[in-house]
């Protein structure tokens, strides 16, 4: 018996090595960038940048726009999600279908056509202005853009999530006396929370970092994107990358907050 | 008490279904899968809408006639235990346990006890066996002041021992506490210790209500013998040569002198199955199970049919005819 286990010993142990050199590589090339953007930036750059109070504007701007975004997508989403999950039918596979092709779109066209539905040249445009508000170049376009890039990530996890529920738990809830709500609170959201808690962390980073619909209907005010943008076509590379530094520490907190919650949730 | 008279469509499948349950008693619903057991427990829960009928609790009406909309699940005061006992994997079972905003702490706690679970209340969901979490699951159930109790195979997958001790568990508290049982299974080794009442169904049809030993006495139709597993023989009055089928339950075949019908076969395998024989007959084509505490020698020997039943060409349970069972031909 350990004969036969030393003899099988060293082929499993140089595939063990094998395996370990595959995921060593595969983490480096993951996190190269990020390990370049701290070797690249100098500290007196950092001070420098961010001791202007011009430079803290867009790092204000990206937390509340996102923030209003995800609140924007939580509520309006989070139904939607239940929808999608919950009842078949055509209605439901339609919702489906038109979140996924939000999902699937260029934010860049996103932009584009948000211009064409919201711009202040048409009926909704025209709407808006009446309340004095306007779905471009304002902070209200900036969060409209990014709800529109960060929702449908929200939605999808969200209704995946929602999905797998054991519906016999429902069931029984239901015959214990609960009501919807009651079932939803107690049942379903603890249940639910760990791939719910994910899909918000998705869409707070796609809302935080989004571009590309930005960079069409929301020019002003910038956010950090843009003013990375900026930087970058004005003083170049070194300048632009405080602002990439912010803007992925800005990012972070939110997923990282929600992974720790999940991985509670889960053990 | 539970009074229930409904008709569901799935649909092909019709399923019609009347029986009434006082407190205190438990009515077995028996059938093959596909009879429309789950069905019926669906109505009767709320889970399904019945296309007509009525369903009345503890003389509250929660479908049809008095009431206009159909009381929702979560308003019926009814308990259901499923195959699957579908705990919340993210509570403890003391949380399972008092999940239910109607639970009531003292009941629960004598019901612990009852279905000795006392060492598990801080267990996760995850870490019980089958056998205690179906335990927790009606203890759960049993917490909540109900009007009945409904449980859908709940002690399927379980092992006999343990079926045995929780049958005879669950037939006590549901006494104890005077509320209405229904339990339906596909097993009769399942219902047999849990049931005062069996209804035999079929095809969505009730063939017939009654004590479990009287339906064994006189099943009312062939499909009832099959299904408590009485075998069949094509049979013949010898008399005016009308068609029948005699029915014989391997329990009531019995070898040497007595009573009963008669039958020459020949004993073509035996084998030793839970502390008895088990003996494969031969009858011309036809072939039996009978059962003896000693092995016979292969060959020629005498059964003797202790109960037969005999059902007319419609299914239907026939008369002996005057000539008694020397009338009938049981055909090779």
């Amino acid at each position: 018996m350990t004969a036969l286990g030393s003899r099988r010993l060293p082929p499993a142990r140089a595939a063990s090595a094998l395996s370990l050199l595959w995921l060593a590589v595969t983490f480096a090339i993951a996190v190269g960038p990020l390990v370049t953007l701290v070797a690249k930036i100098s500290p007196a750059a950092l001070v420098a940048t961010f001791s202007q109070p011009s430079a803290v504007t867009p790092l204000l701007v990206s937390l509340a726009s996102a923030a209003l975004s995800l609140l924007a997508v939580v509520v309006g989403g989070t139904a939607l999600a239940w929808r999608i999950s919950r009842r078949g039918g055509t209605v439901s596979r339609v919702i489906e279908l038109a979140v996924m092709a939000m999902l699937l779109m260029p934010p860049l066209v996103i932009g584009l056509l948000l211009i064409f539905m919201v711009g202040p040249l048409t009926p909704i445009g025209a709407v808006l202005g009446r309340v004095h508000l306007s779905a471009t170049n304002t902070f209200f376009a900036l969060v409209v853009a990014e709800v529109y890039e960060a929702g449908p990530y929200y939605v999808l996890g969200a209704a995946a999530a929602f999905s797998s529920v054991d519906r016999a738990l429902e069931e029984q809830a239901t015959m214990l006396g609960d009501s919807a709500s009651r079932r939803f609170r107690r049942v379903v959201l603890p249940l639910a929370g760990k791939g719910i808690a994910t899909s918000l962390a998705m869409a707070w980073a796609r809302a935080v970092g989004a571009f590309g619909a930005v960079i069409i209907v929301a020019y002003h005010p910038y956010g950090l994107p843009l003013q990375i943008w900026v930087s970058l076509n004005e003083s170049g590379l070194q300048s632009a990358l405080p602002f990439a530094l912010a803007l992925i520490l800005v990012a972070l907190p939110v997923p990282l907050i929600m992974f720790g919650v999940s991985r509670r949730a889960g053990g | 008490m539970l009074e229930v008279d409904v008709t569901c469509s799935r649909g092909d499948f019709t399923l019609e279904f009347a029986a009434s349950v006082p407190g205190g008693s438990t009515l077995g619903v028996f059938g093959p899968s596909g009879s429309g057991k789950t069905t019926l427990i669906e109505a009767v829960a709320g889970l399904f809408t019945p296309v007509a009928g009525t369903v009345a609790v503890a003389g509250r009406q929660l479908f049809g006639g008095s009431a206009a909309v159909p009381v929702p699940p979560n308003h019926r005061r009814i308990g259901l235990v499923r195959q699957r006992a579908a705990l919340f994997p993210h509570l403890t079972v003391d949380e399972n346990i008092h999940y239910a905003a109607g639970a009531d702490r003292a009941r629960a706690r004598h019901l612990v006890e009852r279905f000795g679970l006392e060492r598990l209340g801080a267990r996760r969901p995850s870490s019980l066996s089958g056998g205690e979490a179906q335990r927790v699951a009606f203890v759960r159930v049993l917490a909540v002041p109900i009007d009945l109790l409904l449980l859908d195979e709940p002690l399927t997958g379980l092992d006999v021992e343990l079926r045995g001790e929780l049958a005879t568990t669950v037939r006590e508290v549901v006494r104890e506490l005077e509320i209405p049982c229904l339990v339906a299974a596909h097993e009769l080794t399942e219902l047999e210790r849990m049931v005062d009442t069996l209804a035999i169904l079929v095809g969505g049809r009730l063939l017939q209500v009654g004590e479990v030993s009287g339906i064994y006495a006189a099943p009312q139709r062939v499909e009832v013998a099959e299904n408590l597993g009485m075998q069949l023989l094509p049979a013949r009055e010898s008399a005016t040569g009308r068609e029948l089928r005699l029915a014989i339950h391997p329990e009531a075949i019995r070898f040497g002198a007595g009573s009963g019908m008669a039958l020459p076969v020949t004993v073509e395998g035996v084998r030793f199955l839970r502390g008895r024989y088990e003996h494969r007959l031969g009858y011309g084509g036809r072939s039996l199970v009978a059962y003896a505490g000693e092995p016979l020698p292969a060959g020629e020997a005498v059964a003797r049919l202790v109960t037969p039943h005999l059902f007319d060409p419609d299914g239907w349970l026939a008369k002996l005819p005057p000539g008694g069972w020397q009338a009938i031909e049981v055909l090779p």
